[in-house]
């Protein structure tokens, strides 16, 4: 059993939301939920004035509020320390919500992927319609649908039940690293197992400093913040499975 | 014979109200149904709009008459018989409007099985809902032995005991299902089961006065004159009660502004807000004045008014208990939201709450037409 955890290394993450639309993307996503987005702050004052970025995700916390909450076990922990949900016994309470404090987990509040259902074409006989062009390439509600989410996870979850990122474990079982990770250009995401102290996880967090989000409410996440503009470097890695 | 054509036309039109607006309800549970619970209003912010503070409301009142009706049913204080049989049967209806309002704001009422079949013993939200309905269970028994006339019996006795239990469990539970959220301080933590269980006797005790007297005006001649007493006791236990949630409710608010975090933000602006000053100044401070005036205390129309304010004031302080945990995005949901959020509620929402009132005012109605709530008959 290994315990996945991330580091994310803010000095080379520039905030391109290259994560956000992979994750879209890989998870079937529909409008209005990302499971991998940024807290965008704003420091100093014109003229002197930057944005900074803090991506987040589900933390996959070791004492989930979530998952000590839920209460049809709807939420769960899965293989190797991931905080997994099963949108069949999800109630739609959203009690899990409340509970977590980073703000991570969402709720369908309305049918899914329902632009994509339209019939009416953006230029009548110049272009196919949203459900002609999701029918035309077999696409499950969506053009772009990824089966392979669904070995996991419902692949679209439906109206009524919350859902959240898993670390892509459908990508695990096949040795493949989150797509957030896969797809960072920066390589500013770096995957591995916390119990493994050989792992490139281990060895980043052994050299820098790092925190997490609200470490003080004893929720113990899995995510891992290094640096801030400082002029440390290590080998340019993406960790391993 | 054109009085009695009088009181059957208002019946008439009373009973129309009522259905029209528990048809209301249907149709807004239709659009729940077929739409999703967007059509509430609520967001990923605000995730628990209106019906879970009806639900609240409703079921702290259910407990309050459950305590109420413990007094003679448990504590053997006899007095209060003459009012245990309507206090029962309201504490079974209150219960209903609840979970009515609760089910309208569950996503996926259809994987409620899981519930039974998948329990999670560490969630104070499955224990509430396990208790809540043991409690009901208790009190649908106990008011069938009541209405066969078995009222003191030893089986009797210790379904009302196990009602009670039952009562203060779960509302200690519904307590703690807003206290153990620790990413959310102005639910005040180990606090709201005290303030749960202070406030639901309150909201009890003024339905079962409210109910009790409008029943007595509207279909009897008036209040019996053996009655008379059992009502001013009510009253001063009810001068007693609002007495104490008044100072809970001050010991609230100066926590909430003694507290610098920014979690505390959204309490700041409820504090001298006029949902604030309604909870204060109608729904505690004027009934506990009105209370503790022998002279407005012996009268029917002051118990009245105390007993409506305290139930109007109640509902504000719930609706603003659910709501000020939630204006303040957590996390990722505050990029871009320095402060706080604003949520006005639908029309969706204020229909679940009408509607669910609907059912406990029909329930009534048709509980003393039926059911003959008012007697003390123990012919077992």
């Amino acid at each position: 059993m290994k315990k996945y955890g991330m580091v994310i290394d803010l000095q080379r993450c520039t905030g391109c939301g290259g994560c956000i639309v992979a994750c879209k993307n890989e998870n079937n996503l529909p409008e209005g939920i990302a499971w991998s987005y940024k807290i965008t702050e704003t420091k100093g004052t014109f003229p002197n004035v930057r944005f900074s970025y803090i991506p987040t995700l589900c933390n996959h916390c070791e004492n989930a509020p979530c998952v000590s909450g839920c209460p049809t076990q709807a939420m769960y922990y899965g293989e190797n320390g991931i905080v997994m949900h099963d949108t069949r016994k999800c109630i739609g309470c959203r009690y899990c919500m409340a509970r977590c404090p980073y703000g991570v987990i969402s709720f369908n509040w309305e049918d899914p992927h329902q632009s994509w259902k339209e019939d009416t074409a953006l230029i009548p006989e110049g272009t196919a319609s949203p459900v002609e062009m999701a029918q035309h390439v077999g696409g499950k509600v969506i053009p772009y649908y990824n089966p392979e989410q669904e070995t996991k996870y419902a692949g679209v979850r439906p109206r009524g039940v919350v859902e959240k990122c898993n670390f892509c474990a459908h990508r695990l079982d096949n040795n493949q690293l989150p797509y957030c990770v896969d797809s960072c250009p920066a390589n500013a995401r770096i995957f591995g197992d916390l119990d493994d102290i050989d792992s490139e996880v281990n060895e980043i967090l052994g050299k820098f400093k790092s925190t997490r989000l609200k470490e003080d409410l004893g929720t113990e996440p899995k995510i891992f913040y290094i640096r801030e503009f400082n002029r440390s470097t290590y080998k340019k890695t993406k960790g391993g499975v | 014979m054109a009085e009695k054509k009088d009181v059957s036309r208002k019946y008439l039109i009373w009973q129309s109200v009522l259905g029209i607006t528990l048809l209301a309800g249907l149709f807004t549970a239709y659009k729940l149904i077929t739409e999703g619970l967007g059509v509430l209003g609520g967001n990923d912010i605000v995730i628990w709009p209106l019906p879970i503070a009806t639900y609240i409301f409703f079921a702290l009142t259910s407990t309050g008459l459950t305590f109420v009706a413990s007094m003679p049913l448990v504590f053997g204080m006899k007095q209060f018989e003459l009012i245990a049989k309507r206090t029962v049967f309201l504490g079974i209806a209150t219960l209903l409007a609840a979970f009515a309002a609760l089910s309208m704001d569950l996503g996926s009422i259809t994987n409620l099985v899981y519930f039974l079949i998948s329990p999670n013993f560490s969630s104070p939200m499955w224990w509430m809902g396990a208790i809540y309905t043991l409690e009901l269970v208790m009190l649908v028994v106990k008011f069938w032995r009541m209405y066969v006339g078995d009222w003191h019996s030893k089986t009797s006795k210790i379904i009302g005991g196990v009602a009670f239990i039952s009562a203060i469990a779960a509302t200690s539970t519904l307590g703690m299902v807003f206290g153990n959220i620790t990413a959310r301080p102005t639910y005040f933590g180990m606090f709201a089961p005290v303030y749960f269980l202070a406030t639901a006797f309150l909201s009890g005790l003024a339905l079962i006065i409210l109910f009790s007297l409008a029943y007595n005006h509207l279909v009897k001649a008036g209040v019996p004159d053996e009655e008379v007493l059992l009502y001013n006791n009510l009253g001063k236990l009810m001068a007693l009660s609002s007495g104490i949630v008044l100072v809970l409710f001050l010991i609230r608010t100066i926590a909430g502004l003694a507290n610098n975090g920014s979690e505390f933000l959204a309490f700041d602006h409820f504090v001298g807000s006029s949902t604030y000053n309604i909870v204060l100044w109608l729904g505690l401070f004027l009934p506990l004045l009105l209370m503790i005036l022998p002279k407005v205390r012996a009268t029917i129309t002051g118990k009245a008014i105390a007993s409506a304010l305290i139930l109007f004031g109640l509902f504000f302080e719930r609706m603003s208990y659910v709501l000020i945990g939630q204006l303040k995005p957590l996390g990722v949901r505050s990029s871009g939201i320095p402060g706080l959020i604003t949520h006005s509620n639908s029309i969706w929402e204020w229909l679940v709450v009408a509607s669910s009132l609907a059912f406990l005012l029909l329930a009534f109605t048709l509980g003393e037409k039926y059911l003959k709530l008012g007697t003390t008959d123990k012919s077992v």
